[in-house]
């Protein structure tokens, strides 16, 4: 039932206001993976990332895109995380471990890319300032050392942030720009890895000239 | 069922256009197929920006009145969105863009009803008058002239300036009997785009005497001339076909035309300029795909409307 609901929602809903009532410019689309496991690693301005990221990929791979997602937050009560589990289909993950408990954060991701999935992951952890990069966490340096063969792919958004920031609640249509980059892997050493990663990232947001937003 | 906009000229208009596009497109196969290296970039060009216009307006003039009028509202909500998205714009101005876009519905609701005046003072008057009070309400002052200033002139544009196809479009055909609302639209659009290619061919062809020698276009004096000249002949043609122009009449609205388009594509050119975005058509860079095409429409359009009222 809720499968259903999710194609429903993404063909219905998510494609026609992505594509129609927004409107993306995608720079190396053919670097998106065409199948998992693989991670896909973005920049975080707005609740609509996870949604123009999900609609890049053909509707065949919806069954095996899972974004990653802060347990306290889309948990927080019996709807919303009906929303986030079943239709959106976020693998939460926990961002403050316990100190008492033994149970690794990142089991669920692990298992999701056992499975072959594709994941969307945020390290900067929250949608923050925006239109602003963030510093990376490292939870994503982890998952690479642990999944070393796994391709991780880079992806810049920007515009979302203009479109509908945190905080609130008016959608303001404009064009958006996805640009994809190469794929990287886990370097040897956490630091390495973080510094690839946050290099690449600039780089690709400096493929873009978009016009300033005071 | 007789389409309510649709006249027998206009029918044959479009079938024939219809027919010279397919003939353009296995032609352009055969060439390719013929020898693949000659450059086929600006025809391919040219052939897929006449299917994207001539399809949605033949099924729009084909079905009704409503769907035509949406169908405008659409393309003024697709520029509408591309200029939004090149322009520099301040963070407390989210809410002022979104009344801007609330001004689509409103203004073509006019049109649905039939409202003139309505329709004439709505963006010109009542939106100038009342935006910038938004912007005031937000509170932030400073940069207050520019930014209402830049939603104005997209406004007047994107919504205001291709609003006037849709009035023209479901105009009542005793305005036109010989091809109704639907035969203004097509004759404007059809010496508009023609224009466009003649000045695109002629321009690099036999040009040499830059009209605006500081923008990056490529308008010459020599490509004006020929350009013109052939947007009057074809516009003494199309108008016994498609209006109840004179031939005096219809010489000066190729004029108004052909001339009203140089300015407008001129000064998109200029705009995008200033804001450092680059006039290519590659794959890549899709931000202005409407802009780019409707630039000298959406200056002709008003100016063809109110040439018509005058006459």
């Amino acid at each position: 039932m809720s499968t259903v609901l999710r194609y429903l929602f993404f063909i219905c809903i998510v494609k026609p206001l992505v594509l129609i009532g927004l409107g993306l410019n995608v720079y190396n689309r053919q670097r998106l993976p065409s199948k998992g496991p693989a991670i896909i690693v973005a920049n975080h301005n707005s609740h609509l990332d996870t949604l123009v990221l999900i609609t890049l990929f053909p509707l065949k791979l919806l069954k095996n895109i899972r974004p990653v997602g802060a347990a306290d937050y889309f948990l927080r009560n019996r709807f919303l995380s009906w929303f986030a589990l079943k239709i959106i289909g976020i693998i939460p993950i926990y961002r403050e471990v316990c100190p008492g408990t033994k149970k690794n954060p990142l089991t669920h991701i692990s298992a999701a890319l056992e499975r072959g999935d594709i994941l969307i992951f945020y390290p900067e952890g929250t949608r923050g300032q925006p239109e602003k990069l963030q510093s990376f966490k490292t939870g994503i340096a982890h998952i690479a050392k642990r999944h070393p063969q796994v391709p991780i792919v880079p992806v810049f958004i920007h515009g979302l942030g203009k479109v509908l920031p945190k905080g609130e609640a008016l959608l303001v249509p404009f064009i958006c720009d996805v640009v994809v980059g190469e794929h990287i892997r886990w370097e040897g050493s956490k630091e390495a890895f973080m510094n690839k990663l946050s290099s690449t990232m600039k780089e690709l947001a400096f493929k873009i000239s978009f016009p300033a937003w005071e | 069922m007789r389409p309510e906009l649709a006249s027998p000229n206009v029918l044959w208009t479009l079938g024939s256009i219809l027919f010279l596009l397919a003939l353009a497109t296995v032609s352009k196969k055969i060439v390719q197929r013929i020898n693949p290296r000659i450059d086929l970039s600006l025809p391919a060009h040219y052939i897929n920006t006449w299917w994207i216009i001539v399809i949605p307006l033949a099924l729009a003039i084909a079905t009704s009145k409503g769907l035509s009028i949406l169908l405008f509202a659409f393309v003024s909500f697709m520029a509408l969105k591309e200029f939004f998205s090149i322009i520099p714009i301040r963070r407390t101005d989210r809410r002022v863009l979104f009344w801007a876009y609330l001004t689509i519905p409103i203004q073509y609701y006019w049109i649905a009803k039939n409202w003139f005046e309505m329709f004439v003072i709505f963006i010109p008057v009542i939106v100038f008058l009342i935006l910038p009070v938004r912007v005031i309400l937000i509170g932030n002052i400073s940069g207050l002239v520019k930014t209402t200033g830049v939603i104005q002139w997209g406004l007047m544009t994107t919504v205001f300036g291709i609003s006037h196809l849709a009035y023209l479009l479901v105009l009542p055909p005793k305005y036109n009997p010989n091809g109704g609302g639907a035969g203004f639209v097509l004759y404007l659009i059809l010496l508009n785009q023609l224009n466009d290619i003649a000045h695109a061919i002629s321009g690099k062809a036999i040009g040499h005497l830059s009209v605006f020698p500081n923008l990056r276009s490529q308008k010459t004096y020599e490509g004006l001339v020929f350009a013109t000249s052939l947007t009057v002949f074809l516009s003494l043609l199309l108008s016994q076909l498609l209006t109840p122009l004179t031939h005096i009449e219809s010489v000066l609205a190729g004029l108004v035309i052909g001339l009203g388009g140089v300015i407008g594509d001129a000064i998109m050119s200029g705009l995008k300029q200033d804001l450092g975005i680059k006039q290519n058509n590659t794959n890549e860079q899709m931000y202005t795909r409407i802009l780019d095409n409707m630039d000298s429409l959406m200056y002709t359009a008003p100016l063809f409307f109110y040439f018509l009222k005058i006459t």
